[in-house]
C-alpha cells in the first residue's frame, strides 16, 4: 500500500484533481463553491445561544478529557464499556480487514461528513466564505476532516459561530447514539457508533487544544467580549496543558 | 457599570476554570498521597508477591505424559466383570467395559476408549499407584483417588446416575498429589462434582461441569488450579455452592463461566493466597471469603445479590472487577467489608445499581482503601465502627463524574435539535442573509 500511495504521489494531474498522495497516506480535496466574500455581520440571539449551547459542550468536553483520557482509551472503562468491549471484541473477532475498512470508513464518513456540512452551513448562515474541505487518510484508514475558512474579515463571533457548529453536531450524533444505544444494546454497529461519537465529541470539544473545535469556540468567543481575555485564556490554557502532564 | 460587568465575566470564568484546574489537583494531589501511602503499597506487594511466588502446577510435568516405551501392550477387550490391576506396570488397557476397575500399587496404566460402569455407585478407585492415565472414557460412579500420584483424566464423560445414594461424589480425591482432570464432562445430582482432601497439585482444566449441588470441595489442601471450566446449575435447584475451600492455601480460579444463577458460588474459608481472575460469575452470592488472608479477586464479571462479602480476612486486594446487579428488590452492597483489616478494593466498575443505595460497606475493619471505583452515576460508601478507611475516586468518590458529563453532553445534544430547528426556520423566513 505504501509503494502504491508513493508512485500516486507523482503525477500532477490527482494533485490537480484534489487527490493527494504522501506516501503513507491520502488526502482529498472537495472545492466548496460559494459565489460571496466574506463580510463582518452582526450576530443574532439565537446564534448566541446556539454559541453557548456549544460552549457549555466544549467545557463538558474538556473535563471528561482531563479526567478521563487516561482510561478512555481501554473502552472498559466508559459508560457502557463492558457491554461496548464485548460488541467491539466480537466485531474483531469476526471481522476481516475489508470489514475493519468499511466500519472505519462508514463511521468516519457518517459522523465526519455531517460535521463539516454543519461548520460550512453555519458560515454560510454568518457569511464566512468556506473554501475547501479535506479529508485525509493514513494506511487507508480515515483520520481527519476538514474545512478551510476565509475568516480574515470576519468578526471573532462569526468565527466562534462556525466553529460551533461542529460541537453541535458531535452532541447531536452522541445523543443519537445513546438513545439508540440504550434501546438497541445488543447492536455491534451501534455499540461502535456510541464509541465512536463519545470519542470524537470528547476530544474535538476540549478546549485545551485551541485549533480544535471547542478550544476554538471558546478562544474566540472570549476574544469578542475582550481582546485580553483571549491572552488569559491561553495563559490558564498552559497552565492547565502543565498540571495535565505534569501531575 | 461596563467596567464592573466585565469584572464579574472575568471573575466568573477563572473561577470556572480554576474550579476545573482545582479539581484536577486535588484530585491529583490526594491520588499521589493515597497512592504512595504505605499500607496501600503493602497489600499490594504482599499480595502480588504472593500470588506469584505461589507454585504453579505441573511445572516440568508433562499433562499427556507417556508411558514408558518398554510398556507391555495388554489389550483386553469386552470385558464385562470386575478388574482389579495389583502390582502392576507398563499396562495399557482399550475398549475394554466393566462395572468395576481397582488399580492398587500400580504403575504406567492407560486406559482408553473403556466404559466402567458402576457398582454400588464405585467405578474407578485408584490407590498407591503412579503415573496412570484414564482417556476417551465412559465412567459411572465415583472415582477415588487415594495415594497416588500424576494421575490424569482426561477427555472422559464421568457421571453419576446413582439417585439412590444422594452423598456421592464424582471425583474423590485424597492425600494425592499432581493430578490432573481435564476436558471432561462431569455430571452429578447431589454430591461433590470434584472433592480434593489433603492433596497438592490439582489442576481441574476445561470441564464441564453439569448440575452440581457441591461442584469442587477442596480441604487441607495445597497448589489447587481450577481454570476455564463451564459450571451449569440446574435449572430446577440452586446448586448451594460451586468451589468451596477450607484451610487450603495457594488456589487459583481462573476463565471460569458460571452462567445461571447459583446460590454461594465460591466460598473461602480460611484459605490463603487465593488468586480469583477473569471468571465470569452469575449467582447469588457470588464470593463469601470468611477468615481467610492474602486474596486477590480481579478482572472478574460478578453478577449476583452479594457480590463480595469479606469476614475477618487480611491482605484483600479487589481489584478491576464488573458489578452487574442479580436482580430486583435486594439491594446488598457491592462489597461487605467486615471484621476485616488491610483491604485494597480498587478500579471496580459497576454495571448496574438501580437497586443498591449502598455500593461498598464496611463495618467493624480498619486499613480498608475503596480507590477509584466507578458507579453508573454515583458511587456511596458506608462506614460504621471502623477505622482508617479511605475512599477516594472519579470525582472524590462521591459520583460518577463520567455518566454525569456523558448525560451533560447528550442534553446539550438534544438541546441542539429544536436549537437548530428554530434556527432554520428563522432564517428560511427572513432569507439567508443575501446568500
Amino acid at each position: 500500500m505504501i509503494l502504491v500511495q508513493i508512485l500516486l504521489a507523482v503525477p500532477k494531474g490527482l494533485r490537480k484533481r484534489g487527490i493527494i498522495f504522501y506516501g503513507i497516506g491520502f488526502a482529498i480535496r472537495f472545492n466548496i463553491k460559494q459565489n460571496f466574500e466574506t463580510k463582518k455581520v452582526k450576530l443574532g440571539a439565537l446564534e448566541k445561544i446556539i454559541i453557548a449551547n456549544s460552549i457549555c459542550i466544549a467545557i463538558g468536553s474538556t473535563i471528561y478529557f482531563l479526567f478521563f483520557t487516561k482510561s478512555f482509551f481501554n473502552v472498559y472503562y466508559i459508560p457502557f464499556g463492558e457491554r461496548i468491549q464485548q460488541k467491539i471484541e466480537e466485531f474483531i473477532e469476526n471481522a476481516s480487514l475489508l470489514d475493519v475498512y468499511l466500519v472505519a470508513w462508514l463511521t468516519a464518513l457518517a459522523i465526519g461528513l455531517p460535521h463539516e456540512y454543519m461548520h460550512i452551513y453555519f458560515s454560510k448562515m454568518s457569511h464566512i466564505r468556506a473554501k475547501n474541505m479535506y479529508i485525509i487518510a493514513i494506511m487507508g484508514f480515515p483520520l481527519m476532516f476538514f474545512v478551510t475558512i476565509d475568516h480574515k474579515n470576519a468578526t471573532p463571533l462569526q468565527r466562534a459561530f462556525v466553529a460551533s457548529g461542529g460541537l453541535i453536531f458531535n452532541a447531536m450524533a452522541l445523543f443519537a447514539a445513546t438513545i439508540l444505544y440504550l434501546i438497541f444494546p445488543d447492536s455491534t454497529m451501534l455499540a461502535l457508533a456510541f464509541y465512536a461519537s463519545l470519542a470524537i465529541t470528547v476530544i474535538n470539544g476540549t478546549a485545551i487544544i485551541i485549533y480544535l473545535d471547542g478550544g476554538r469556540t471558546i478562544a474566540e468567543t472570549l476574544r469578542a467580549i475582550n481582546e485580553n481575555y483571549l491572552l488569559i485564556y491561553i495563559l490558564i490554557l498552559y497552565i492547565l496543558m502543565i498540571v495535565y502532564v505534569f501531575l | 457599570m461596563r467596567a464592573l460587568n466585565i469584572l464579574w465575566k472575568l471573575s466568573f470564568i477563572i473561577i470556572s476554570i480554576f474550579s476545573i484546574v482545582g479539581s484536577v489537583s486535588i484530585e491529583t494531589f490526594v491520588e499521589s498521597r493515597i497512592s504512595s501511602s504505605e499500607d496501600v503499597l503493602y497489600i499490594k506487594k504482599v499480595v502480588s508477591q504472593s500470588i506469584n511466588n505461589s507454585i504453579c502446577l505441573f511445572d516440568g510435568i508433562n499433562k499427556t505424559s507417556k508411558l514408558h516405551k518398554n510398556a507391555s501392550k495388554l489389550i483386553i477387550k469386552n470385558n464385562n466383570s470386575e478388574l482389579l490391576i495389583s502390582n502392576k506396570s507398563n499396562i495399557i488397557i482399550c475398549n475394554i467395559s466393566v462395572g468395576l476397575l481397582v488399580i492398587c500399587n500400580s504403575t504406567n496404566i492407560s486406559i482408553t476408549n473403556s466404559k466402567i460402569l458402576g457398582i454400588k455407585s464405585m467405578a474407578l478407585h485408584i490407590v498407591n499407584s503412579h503415573n496412570i492415565i484414564i482417556e476417551d472414557s465412559f465412567i459411572n460412579g465415583t472415582i477415588t483417588i487415594h495415594l497416588s500420584s500424576k494421575i490424569t483424566i482426561l477427555s472422559s464423560n464421568i457421571s453419576t446416575a446413582w439417585s439412590h445414594k444422594p452423598d456421592i461424589d464424582a471425583i474423590k480425591i485424597i492425600n494425592s498429589s499432581n493430578i490432573i482432570i481435564d476436558s471432561n464432562s462431569v455430571s452429578n445430582l447431589y454430591g461433590n462434582s470434584v472433592r480434593i482432601y489433603n492433596s497438592c497439585r490439582v489442576l481441574l482444566l476445561h470441564n464441564a461441569i453439569f448440575d452440581p449441588l457441591y461442584a469442587i470441595d477442596i480441604r487441607y489442601s495445597e497448589n489447587i488450579c481450577i481454570y476455564n471450566n463451564t459450571f451449569t446449575a440446574p435449572s430446577s435447584t440452586r446448586a448451594e455452592y460451586l468451589i468451596y475451600s477450607y484451610l487450603s492455601s495457594n488456589i487459583k480460579i481462573k476463565w471460569n463461566t458460571i452462567p445461571k444463577e447459583t446460590s454461594s458460588t465460591i466460598t473461602l474459608s480460611k484459605s490463603h493466597i487465593v488468586e480469583l481472575a477473569y471468571n465470569r460469575i452469575y449467582a447469588f452470592k457470588v464470593v463469601d471469603v470468611s477468615i481467610s488472608s492474602i486474596i486477590f479477586i480481579h478482572d472478574n464479571i460478578m453478577k449476583g445479590w452479594y457480590q463480595i462479602e469479606l469476614g475477618g480476612s487480611t491482605l484483600v486486594w479487589i481489584l478491576r472487577n464488573h458489578f452487574k446487579e442479580g436482580g430486583c428488590c435486594i439491594s446488598e452492597p457491592f462489597v461487605e467489608v467486615r471484621y476485616s483489616e488491610l483491604v485494597l478494593v480498587e478500579r471496580n466498575s459497576i454495571g448496574s445499581d438501580f437497586y443498591t443505595h449502598v455500593h461498598y460497606k464496611v463495618d467493624n475493619s480498619k486499613k480498608v482503601f475503596i480507590l477509584y471505583n466507578t458507579g453508573v452515576l454515583r458511587l456511596v460508601t458506608k462506614v460504621d465502627n471502623s477505622r482508617d478507611v479511605y475512599v477516594l475516586g472519579k470525582f472524590l468518590g462521591i459520583i460518577n463524574l463520567d455518566g454525569v458529563l456523558l448525560w451533560f453532553l447528550c442534553i446539550h445534544g438534544a438541546i441542539s435539535y429544536p436549537l437548530l430547528i428554530v434556527y432554520k426556520a428563522r432564517k428560511s423566513d427572513r432569507g439567508n442573509m443575501g446568500c
